[in-house]
C-alpha cells in the first residue's frame, strides 16, 4: 500500500479521532489503536502538531476580562425590574366589582344622553319662527306732551 | 480564604444569604465575559450580555435545583442569550481588535509586541468567521476545557456532535489561520 492509498483508507489528516486524541476523548482501545497508527503515519503526526500549536494559540489569547465587579449593577438591574410591579397598587375584587359597575353606567347614560340629544324627536311640534311684533306704535308729539301733562 | 463550591454558594443563597451570589458573579463573570466577546465580537455588547445572562441566573436561582453542575447551567443560559443576540442582529459585527493593554508587558520589544498583537488579531478573527455553532463548541472546550460530555449537556446536543463539531471547527480554524499567513507574507513580499 503507497502513501495516498494509505491515506485515502485511514482519512488521515482529517479524521476526527486526531482532534479527539488531543483532546483525551477517545476510550482506551480507539486510544492505543490510534496511537499504534501514528507511529507509522507522517501525516497524522504531522495533524496532531498542528492542532496541538493552534490549542497551544488559542489558550495563549489574551485574556478578556469585564475590569471591574458586576454585582452591583446585576443586583441594581434585577431591583429595577422588579420596582415596577411592587409600587402598583393592588386593586382587591371587592374594590374593583362596585368601580367597574359605576365606571359602565356612567358610560351608558352618557351615550343615552348623547343618543338623545343628537336625535330629532318626530312627535314634537316645530318650533316656529319667532316675529318681533312691536304693539305699541311710535309715540307722537301730541301724546307725550299729555302725558307730561 | 477557601473558594466556596458553586452548590453550597446556591444552597446559601436560596437559605437567604443574598451576597453567596455575588460569590458566583465574581467567579464567573470574565468566564462568561470571555466566551461571549469572541461569539458576539463587541466589547459592549458582550458586557450587556454578561450581565443579562448574570441576571437570568439571580432570578432562576430560587427554585434551581442540582440535577446537573452549575457551570453547565451557566453557560447554557449564556449560550442561548448569546444565540438570541445574534440572531436578532442577524449579522455578527467584527471588530478589529486594536488594543494592546491586554498582552503581557515583561520583556518583550516593541517589535515582538507588534508581532503578537498582529497573531493574536489574526486568530481571533479568524474565530470570529467561524459559523456559530462551530465557534460556540470551540470556545467551551479551549476556554473553559469542558470535556465532550460536558459540552453536550451544556447545549443539549449529543456527544458524536460534539466531537465531529470540534474536529470541523479546528479544520476551518487552521486553514483560515494558513490562509492569513500567506496573505500577510504575501503583502510583505510585494
Amino acid at each position: 500500500m503507497n502513501f495516498m492509498e494509505h491515506r485515502v483508507m485511514h482519512n488521515c489528516g482529517q479524521n476526527e479521532d486526531i482532534s479527539a486524541y488531543l483532546d483525551g476523548e477517545l476510550v482506551p482501545t480507539a486510544r492505543r489503536a490510534f496511537e499504534n497508527h501514528l507511529e507509522g503515519c507522517t501525516v497524522c503526526r504531522e495533524g496532531v502538531a498542528r492542532l496541538r500549536e493552534l490549542q497551544r494559540q488559542l489558550r495563549a489569547l489574551p485574556p478578556r476580562a469585564v475590569g471591574y465587579d458586576l454585582t452591583a449593577q446585576v443586583h441594581a438591574r434585577s431591583h429595577h425590574e422588579r420596582t415596577p410591579m411592587t409600587r402598583r397598587p393592588r386593586w382587591r375584587l371587592s374594590q374593583l366589582v362596585p368601580l367597574s359597575s359605576a365606571m359602565a353606567a356612567t358610560i351608558a347614560l352618557g351615550v343615552y344622553l348623547g343618543f338623545l340629544i343628537s336625535k330629532p324627536d318626530e312627535n314634537l311640534m316645530p318650533i316656529p319662527e319667532l316675529v318681533l311684533l312691536d304693539p305699541v306704535p311710535p309715540c307722537s308729539a301730541s301724546i307725550s306732551a299729555m302725558v307730561l301733562l | 480564604m477557601r473558594q466556596r463550591p458553586d452548590d453550597e454558594c446556591i444552597a446559601l443563597y436560596q437559605g437567604g444569604d443574598r451576597t453567596a451570589f455575588d460569590e458566583l458573579v465574581r467567579r464567573y463573570q470574565d468566564h462568561l465575559y470571555r466566551y461571549i466577546f469572541h461569539m458576539v465580537r463587541s466589547r459592549d455588547e458582550a458586557l450587556e450580555l454578561t450581565q443579562d445572562t448574570l441576571l437570568k441566573v439571580l432570578q432562576g436561582l430560587e427554585t434551581w435545583r442540582p440535577d446537573a453542575p452549575f457551570r453547565h447551567w451557566l453557560f447554557r443560559i449564556a449560550c442561548n442569550t448569546t444565540i438570541d443576540a445574534v440572531r436578532q442582529r442577524k449579522q455578527v459585527q467584527h471588530v478589529p481588535i486594536d488594543e494592546d493593554e491586554d498582552l503581557p508587558d515583561a520583556g518583550m520589544t516593541p517589535e515582538s509586541r507588534a508581532h503578537l498583537s498582529e497573531r493574536c488579531r489574526d486568530l481571533e478573527t479568524a474565530l470570529g468567521m467561524l459559523s456559530h455553532e462551530h465557534r460556540e463548541v470551540l470556545l467551551l472546550r479551549e476556554f473553559e476545557e469542558m470535556s465532550y460530555r460536558e459540552i453536550a449537556d451544556t447545549l443539549c446536543i449529543s456527544e458524536g456532535t460534539v466531537k465531529s463539531r470540534i474536529a470541523r471547527a479546528r479544520a476551518e480554524l487552521v486553514a483560515l489561520c494558513e490562509a492569513t499567513t500567506e496573505t500577510t507574507k504575501a503583502n510583505g513580499r510585494t
